[in-house]
């Protein structure tokens, strides 16, 4: 019975000891939609300066800083998998604090998930680029507003 | 029929005799002429052919046509970016590239417009419409130097710009088309203040075809990597931000890829491989300090640096190539031309060293690298360095390749580094600039920013001889933490 116990607190430990580290271990070529983080200050994202943004530009430079020795790495959504897959692999910040990667970009709707991990400590920043014809640009400056007096 | 052929012969003898007479006179001219005025016979100033062939008029009407590379080390910008109002998709040009001087006289005539418009067409603008402007369809001009704005305009021809009473320095500038003319924007980054000035007479058909030609090669996917370029303020890296140790200046141009560039080799144009001087550069280089070489004193210093000396001016080449001259008395100093006005003493150093370069067979494309603002009059250090493959050489062992001191329009001083850099066709890459950036974090206290002030690829010599690499070169400064 002792013996039982001692190996069923054996395995349990020895569960709960990987699970940690496997829990935040660093994604392969793709990463699920819904993932498991625990923190929200290894990266900070300065552009896009909100998480979406357009652009008539044929890729992006996303630039972020972070808590040097933080791995990054940059995953796009595929719609037919579900899943992201890894587009920009893993690049360690440096003592500076900056990072940029250029993504290239599809036509209309580009979901990427930038993913950094320190340790035990992991974060996921889901970004939207919208890649819109120059010529859609050009047709949104070329329209004026009026604003009427209504009150009158 | 005796007769006829004796009077015939007769004649032909004199005409003979004539014309070796008269190819005698005129060979003795000829020659008598060269040896007045090509050899310096007598002291300096004795001379009276030698004399006149120095004199400023008959320097200025000679120095027109000898350096084509005079002047375009002052004003030339040191890189043109074409932004295509796309926006990571801009084009960056240097001196090699083919469409750098299609874009140079484009950018040349828009600031001769802009430098004479009137006070009201100048206007201050917003960081806002120049932070707008580099990021649509413009060409931005980026100078190594801080140009005063009342020397600048007279490289462009242009002298009493109304640009004056309005700022005092010019360090970058963008030139917008826009539906009413062309618009162009000075940055006066001691201030960071910006001036709108519209080119009302310039016609901007110009600056429209120079950014559709480069649109059409986006459109075309005729684009590589080194064509995504961000500007630091496109990043926000010129924000701090917590965890973020460095901030780059808005303007830095950033590559997100590696930059490739040819390795050089570096060599001293003036030795021989006995590891002694060409004489006949030496006497050329004697020649144009005004040092005779009949009258001067002579002597080798222990490290092998030859040494001469004639009155108050001494002229010394080191074995490594490094020239030196100085003069105690400016009025004897060379170029007795006086140079009127910062302008002209500019101008003139700038001649000047073309010269030595072409005498030296160093290379002579080379850049200001001294700002051109507050610049005394009296006493004034002007410096140049060597470009190469389009990037700047950046000297490890001397502040520049080029030091000139001028007091009162006379050079009193000269030192040069001579040297010619050869392409080697052995391609290099530069490491990522986030590489650059980590190593000058590394060196940075923990309570204080690291600010990259400029980054751009230079090559680097240590004034040994061989080959040398590209790498990032980045200037910083640091400020305090808030």
């Amino acid at each position: 019975m002792m013996k039982k116990l001692l190996t069923a607190v054996l395995i349990a430990s020895a569960v709960i000891m990987t699970a940690v580290p496997v829990s935040y271990a660093s994604y392969g070529p793709s990463m699920p939609s819904e993932i498991h983080t625990n923190s929200q200050g290894l990266i900070y994202i300065k552009k896009p300066e909100s998480c979406s943004a357009s652009t008539s530009d044929k890729t992006y430079t996303i630039s972020a800083v972070g808590t040097p020795g933080t791995v990054v790495s940059v995953y796009k959504y595929n719609a037919s998998s579900g899943l992201y897959i890894l587009v920009k692999d893993d690049v360690v910040i440096g003592s500076s604090g900056l990072y940029s990667m250029v993504v290239d970009l599809d036509d209309n709707s580009n979901s990427f998930r930038v993913y950094a991990q320190n340790g035990y400590s992991n974060q996921t920043v889901n970004i939207e680029i919208n890649k819109i014809k120059q010529s859609t640009i050009n047709k949104l400056k070329g329209i004026s507003v009026t604003i009427r007096d209504f009150f009158n | 029929m005796n007769w006829v052929w004796n009077k015939v012969s007769m004649n032909g003898k004199e005409r003979l005799k004539s014309m070796l007479l008269g190819f005698l006179v005129i060979c003795s001219l000829v020659l008598g002429g060269k040896i007045w005025t090509q050899k310096k016979l007598w002291p300096d100033g004795y001379n009276f052919f030698y004399s006149i062939k120095k004199s400023p008029i008959v320097r200025r009407l000679t120095d027109r046509k000898a350096s084509p590379y005079t002047k375009t080390h002052i004003a030339l910008p040191d890189r043109i970016i074409i932004n295509t109002g796309y926006q990571t998709t801009r084009f960056l040009l240097n001196s090699t590239h083919e469409q750098f001087k299609m874009a140079n006289d484009i950018a040349y005539e828009a600031l001769a417009a802009a430098f004479s418009a009137d006070s009201k067409n100048i206007s201050e603008a917003s960081s806002d419409e120049w932070y707008n402007t580099l990021t649509s369809r413009s060409v931005y001009l980026s100078y190594d130097i801080n140009y005063s704005s009342d020397i600048m305009p007279e490289f462009f021809g242009c002298s009493g710009s109304a640009i004056s009473g309005f700022t005092d320095i010019i360090s970058d500038v963008v030139i917008s088309g826009g539906d009413m003319g062309v618009s162009v924007i000075f940055k006066n980054g001691s201030s960071n203040r910006y001036y709108r000035v519209n080119a009302v007479d310039f016609d901007r058909s110009g600056i429209d075809e120079l950014i559709v030609y480069f649109q059409d090669k986006f459109d075309e996917n005729d684009t590589s990597s080194s064509t995504i370029i961000n500007y630091s303020f496109d990043l926000l890296f010129d924000k701090a931000k917590e965890s973020q140790r460095v901030i780059i200046s808005p303007m830095v141009p950033i590559f997100n890829n590696p930059v490739e560039y040819e390795t050089i080799n570096s060599e001293n144009p003036t030795a021989r491989s006995d590891g002694t001087h060409n004489s006949q550069t030496v006497k050329e280089l004697l020649d144009i300090f005004d040092i005779n070489s009949n009258t001067m004193r002579k002597y080798t210093e222990a490290d092998g640096t030859s040494v001469f000396v004639e009155n108050d001016m001494i002229l010394k080449l080191s074995p490594g190539g490094y020239l030196t001259y100085t003069s105690k008395n400016p009025q004897r100093s060379i170029l007795k031309r006086n140079a009127g006005s910062v302008y002209d003493a500019v101008s003139m150093v700038s001649e000047f060293t073309d010269r030595i370069n072409d005498i030296s067979g160093s290379n002579k494309d080379l850049y200001i690298s001294s700002d051109l603002t507050d610049m005394d009059y009296a006493k004034s250090k002007i410096t140049f360095d060597y470009i190469v493959n389009g990037i700047p050489v950046t000297m490890t062992e001397t502040e520049h390749a080029v030091e000139v001191f001028v007091e009162n329009g006379y050079i009193t001083e000269y030192r040069q580094i001579l040297r010619r850099y050869e392409n080697t066709s052995v391609i290099t890459s530069t490491p990522m600039y986030i590489s650059a950036i980590d190593s000058v974090s590394d060196n940075g206290s923990e309570n204080k920013y690291t600010v990259v002030e400029k980054m751009y690829v230079s090559y680097f010599d240590d004034l040994s001889i061989g080959e040398k690499t590209a790498d990032w070169r980045l200037i910083t400064s640091e400020l305090e933490r808030s």
